[in-house]
């Protein structure tokens, strides 16, 4: 038997045709995850995209920008109007990216390029940076990092276990990034979702870090010092603030932190102890209010979006203190908070397992809008429009992005989904599905 | 002790420890018993599960196919329940030589039993259920698909044919509900919808089943009250058309509670000491004193509210406190010392439910060690974040303290020296002494030159000169020829106060390091250069060499023998030390030696202790001496008995999922 095997392996690794790429689809999502809303001048903005390729039915993920006033059926309309199914999503651009791709950050540099920030957790562990430049003759401006011909950025991507091979101990890396976040000032930390054994492949330690890196130099770099060792559980999201970095925690029992923070001047760790006075089982999405003293995030089981209240957000070691919850549908994962000057804050959460994404009033203390959207939705993006605003959201489970009008962030009650953008994937894949066909 | 055994319900429960078979309440929250049926909701599946609790072993009520067990399909993801509330005569049993006293009346002997007729003792529902979600301008009516027979119980478990009866529109998402029960059974349904400029309170009539329409609700819908730039936490019915509305603005730091009369549409305030989100009240609760049987507290007497730990920041936030609404004005319970009760508290947890039982069983610390079983007249049953489950008094309301011994001071040091809280003699506090119930347990710092709390980080900029502006309420803290120490762009540099006024803090001029500061802290010096912090309780005061010290905060807990002139911790401070460095000083460890009677589930309980760690609402059922508790994180719902129940761990209970 063994040398069949290795004449079938030699086959399998060397010796087959030369075939082409199997790219994803141009013009459309696949199992999209992260998501970022950009401005453009006299326009409804660009939406970035990045499909995960959850299936690996194509050789790469995506990220897909998407010009909104460019759309097939002539462009987004004003708040509150019909936006409908718009499979036709006119002239995009797309860069492949590794698979399995989670949160996106983008981060704006000068003359009004903006840097997108997608980790994956395909082979290599890369975190894939892109320069977005708004629009170029219609079309979305898009490029990888340092290589502005190329459409494959994984060659330009950073690899978060690069350092693996360069000591017996294989430390530090971070595989299976995930989780992005990136402060007003320039600092990013990137989670990741397996924990680091050492020697690699031993199965044994099981070190956890927040990688930090500078999102403005010009060729940002991972080095040892960018590694913050964590301890604990393993990290899920984070929000960034000007002094310190709060990360959720995944599976938290018996001994990881529901919220940690890093201190952004000395990278020294600080944890709240959180779960010692409540009791979820772990932590996803996180987001910060604008003045920092007050932090939103997801806990699973039970499902619950919490509210804390932080006490010197600035000082070395600020008092972080949940001060409400209540209960969500099932699944939350992402959290974005929508700021009302001289309001309560608003906060979205997707929620995965409910196909819905909810509003939740800090004012009123409660839900005021549950929006179904579909099967899986995941991340999301605000386009402030005053007085409203528009909350894209990536919908995992069918392959498009939700769009949801909330005409006047005062009335958030009346918030609705107008519209859905790209075509099922379903339809990708199979498009003799009867679901998929076009009436007459 | 002469003893009361409330009867009816009790007659008919058996107790039983096997669980019924399991059918999936994904997203259990809520709960809602209503006579011999106890209502959950399953959030991720939009029904409502209903558990027998007749019947021994218990079940959930069956469907018309008997096979399965009955769903309730109501609106999607139901996250609130309320039954209709009505209260009438209970029936106990009472030992010979007993008098009863009117209201409370004998009834009959039965099988050599002495039973007693207690009106308003007994919390009848309804026919109607009452299901919301959070965000949803909708309300599920649920009940009986016929009407029951003259004088049947309208939500008997036989009754298969519980259904999702209406469901009632609203103009915005609904924020709270209460309702109240009739003899005519037709109900009365209390809600609150909420759109950003204002709160609105509405009153519906509920027609009995077999008569209910969705258009004869509709047409009944009456404005009750509007609060604008509020919303509106909760509602409870209260005897006599009357109604308790909670709010809550500015994100919950304010809000008000009002007594409602829905008849008058007059409104009454009551005296909570900050934002209420959750409220209870109680039957008509009788106690044997000597050789009669009184009621001590008429229905609906007291309103017991929840705080919203989002009034203040620190651990001296939340808490439970419970008004009289009888008299006028209402004003908050006394406890067992006489004195206005101390808000319960539940340490770093949220509370999550609030129940409350009467004639209840419940270990109580005996003298000379360990528990012994008792009555309480009024017993409260609070379930928290942390996990626990607080029994507390709720008759006298204070927590049960299961630690006898007074609240001591455990240990007392200067750096890494240890000294003797009494007879130090040595330099700095001496004769030590702090009250039993002034917290539970705290670290309280000495601190030399320390920073004043609330006067710390604080921004600053050139151009306000020699004026430092900072916190109204922070600047008491102060005093002349205290140390400012400021932040500049380039470093930092100190200067002297020189007075101190209602919104800064002034200085004389300003040294030429100063320029391009960005934020300043105030340290304590001059004749007080002693700062005292304790971990609970914050900023206590300032002390300084030769002087006595003494802070009168609130007290954490009322112990038998509480005299609220008594201040909490008393020092007398000697010397000083001449080679004290700027932050170091002293630590007094106080140990309050308090326990309350919590415990959490036991997770080494085979098969489910490990996922009973988040519970969700209880109630407490007074005629089965049981409590019912839905946890989410085990999408269960779990029978105890809280006469069993001692720190740390409850070791027994039965779950239903």
């Amino acid at each position: 038997m063994r040398p069949l095997a290795l004449l079938l392996a030699a086959v399998a690794l060397g010796c087959g045709p030369q075939t082409a790429p199997n790219l994803p689809p141009a013009g459309a999502f696949y199992f999209p995850t992260g998501v970022a809303h950009l401005d453009a001048p006299g326009g409804s903005g660009i939406l970035y995209v990045a499909s995960s390729n959850f299936d690996r039915r194509f050789d790469f993920g995506a990220v897909t920008a998407v010009n909104l006033s460019g759309l097939g059926n002539g462009g987004l309309p004003g708040l509150g109007g019909e936006v409908g199914a718009v499979e036709d999503l006119g002239a995009t651009k797309t860069l492949h990216i590794q698979s399995f791709a989670g949160e996106m950050a983008a981060y704006p540099l000068p003359e009004g390029r903006t840097r997108l920030f997608v980790p994956s957790r395909g082979e290599g562990n890369l975190l894939q940076i892109i320069e977005a430049s708004g629009l170029s003759g219609g079309s979305p401006a898009l490029s990888c990092l340092g290589q502005p011909e190329a459409t494959d950025c994984l060659a330009s991507a950073i690899s978060l276990s690069a350092l693996e091979k360069k000591s017996p101990s294989g430390l530090p890396r971070a595989p299976e990034p995930f989780g992005v976040g990136v402060s007003g000032d320039g600092e990013l930390f990137v989670t990741h979702l397996r924990s680091a054994d050492s020697p690699p492949g031993s199965l044994k330690e099981g070190h956890i870090y927040a990688a930090s890196l500078r999102a403005d130099e010009e060729r940002p770099v991972v080095s040892e010092e960018s590694f913050i060792e964590l301890g604990g559980s393993l990290a899920s999201s984070v929000a960034v603030g000007r002094r310190h970095a709060y990360l959720t925690g995944r599976f938290i029992q018996p001994a990881g932190q529901l919220v940690r923070l890093v201190d952004r001047r000395s990278h020294g760790l600080f944890s709240p102890a959180l779960e010692t006075g409540f009791r979820v089982a772990e932590a996803r999405g996180i987001d910060l209010s604008s003045d920092e003293r007050r932090l939103y995030f997801a806990g699973r089981a039970p499902d619950m979006l919490l509210v804390a209240e932080i006490s010197g957000p600035q000082s070395e070691a600020p008092e972080v203190r949940v001060v409400h919850a209540v209960p969500l549908p099932d699944g939350p994962e992402q959290v974005r908070v929508i700021s009302r000057p001289g309001r309560g804050n608003l906060v979205a959460v997707s929620c995965s397992g409910a196909g819905l994404v909810v509003l939740y009033d800090d004012d009123a203390g409660t839900l005021v809008a549950q929006l179904p959207v579909g099967p899986r939705p995941f991340g999301l993006a605000v386009d402030r429009q005053e007085p409203g605003a528009r909350i894209f959201a990536t919908i995992f489970g069918d392959g498009r992005v939700a769009v949801i009008d909330i005409p006047d962030l005062l009335l958030p009650h009346r918030a609705r989904v107008v519209g859905f953008l790209g075509r099922a994937q379903t339809c990708l894949v199979d498009k003799d599905d009867p679901s998929c066909q076009v009436a007459p | 002790m002469k003893r009361l055994v409330l009867l009816g319900l009790a007659l008919a429960a058996c107790s039983q420890r096997q669980s019924a078979l399991p059918v999936g309440i994904p997203g259990a929250f809520d709960l809602a018993q209503a006579g011999d049926l106890l209502f959950v909701n399953s959030t991720d599946r939009n029904e409502l599960r209903v558990l027998n609790l007749a019947q021994s072993p218990r079940e959930f009520v069956r469907a018309p196919n008997p096979l399965q067990a009955l769903s309730i399909p109501v609106l999607d993801r139901p996250t609130g329940l309320v039954r209709e509330v009505r209260y009438g005569d209970g029936l106990a049993e009472v030992e010979e030589g007993v008098q009863a006293v009117p209201p409370a009346a004998f009834q009959e002997q039965l099988e050599g039993k002495k039973l007693v007729r207690l009106p308003g003792a007994s919390e009848l529902g309804g026919p109607h259920l009452y299901v919301m979600s959070a965000g949803s301008p909708e309300i599920s009516i649920v009940g009986p698909g016929a009407r029951p027979e003259p004088g049947a119980d309208p939500l008997s478990p036989e009754r298969s044919e519980l259904k999702e009866l209406a469901r009632l529109p609203t103009s915005a998402p609904v924020t709270a509900m209460a309702a109240r029960g009739s003899e005519t059974q037709a109900g009365t349904l209390y809600y609150a919808t909420y759109e950003p400029q204002a709160a609105t309170v509405w009153s519906a009539e509920v027609p009995p089943p077999g008569e209910l329409t969705l258009d004869a609700v509709l047409q009944s819908v009456r404005f009750l009250a509007r609060f604008p730039g509020e919303s509106v936490t909760a509602l409870l019915a209260l005897p006599g058309q009357r109604l308790v509305i909670a709010t809550r603005r500015d994100q919950g730091r304010s809000g008000q509670t009002l007594l409602f009369d829905a008849r008058a549409l007059a409104a009454t305030p009551l005296p909570f000491s900050g934002p209420v989100r959750q409220l209870a009240t109680h039957p008509a609760v009788y106690e044997i004193q000597g050789d009669q049987l009184v009621r001590t507290l008429p229905e609906g007497q007291r309103v017991y509210g929840l705080l919203d730990e989002q009034a203040c920041a620190g651990s001296a936030c939340g808490g439970l406190l419970a008004v009289d609404v009888i008299v006028n004005p209402p004003t908050v319970v006394t406890d067992g010392t006489g004195q206005p009760m101390a808000p319960i508290r539940f340490g770093a947890a949220v509370a999550l439910g609030l129940s409350l039982g009467t004639a209840m069983n419940v270990q109580l610390p005996a003298e000379g060690g360990g528990f012994t079983g008792a009555v309480l007249p009024l017993l409260g049953l609070v379930t928290a974040s942390t996990g626990e489950l607080f029994l507390f008094d709720a008759r006298f309301p204070r927590h049960i303290d299961t630690d006898p011994a007074p609240a001591e001071v455990s240990g007392f040091a200067y750096g890494e020296t240890s000294l003797d809280p009494e007879e130090n003699d040595l330099h700095g506090p001496r004769r030590i002494s702090v009250a039993d119930g002034a917290a539970p347990d705290e670290s309280v710092s000495v601190i030399y030159q320390g920073r004043l709390p609330g006067l710390v980080d604080l921004p600053t900029q050139d151009a306000d000169g020699v004026r430092f502006p900072a916190p109204e309420a922070f600047l008491p803290r102060a005093a002349a020829g205290d140390i400012l120490l400021v932040s500049t762009s380039g470093g930092s540099c100190e200067v002297q106060v020189a007075s101190v006024e209602t919104q800064a803090l002034v200085t004389s001029a300003l040294p030429p390091g100063c320029g391009g500061r960005v934020s300043f802290t105030v340290r304590a010096s001059a004749a007080r250069p002693y700062v005292v912090v304790g971990s609970e309780s914050g900023f206590m005061g300032r002390v300084g060499a030769g002087e006595a010290f003494s802070f009168s905060g609130a007290y954490f807990h009322h112990p038998d023998g509480f005299d609220p002139k008594v201040p909490l911790l008393r020092f007398a401070f000697g010397k000083e030390d001449p080679a004290i460095q700027r932050d170091s000083g002293y630590r007094i460890q106080i140990d309050g030696h308090f326990a309350p009677l919590a415990a959490v589930v036991d997770p080494g309980l085979t098969g489910i202790g490990s996922s009973l760690y988040f519970p969700g609402s209880p109630v407490l059922d007074s005629g089965r001496q049981l409590a019912f508790i839905a946890y989410p994180s085990a999408n269960a719902i779990v029978e105890l008995e809280p006469g069993q129940v001692q720190p740390p761990v409850v070791r027994k209970v039965v779950p239903y999922r």
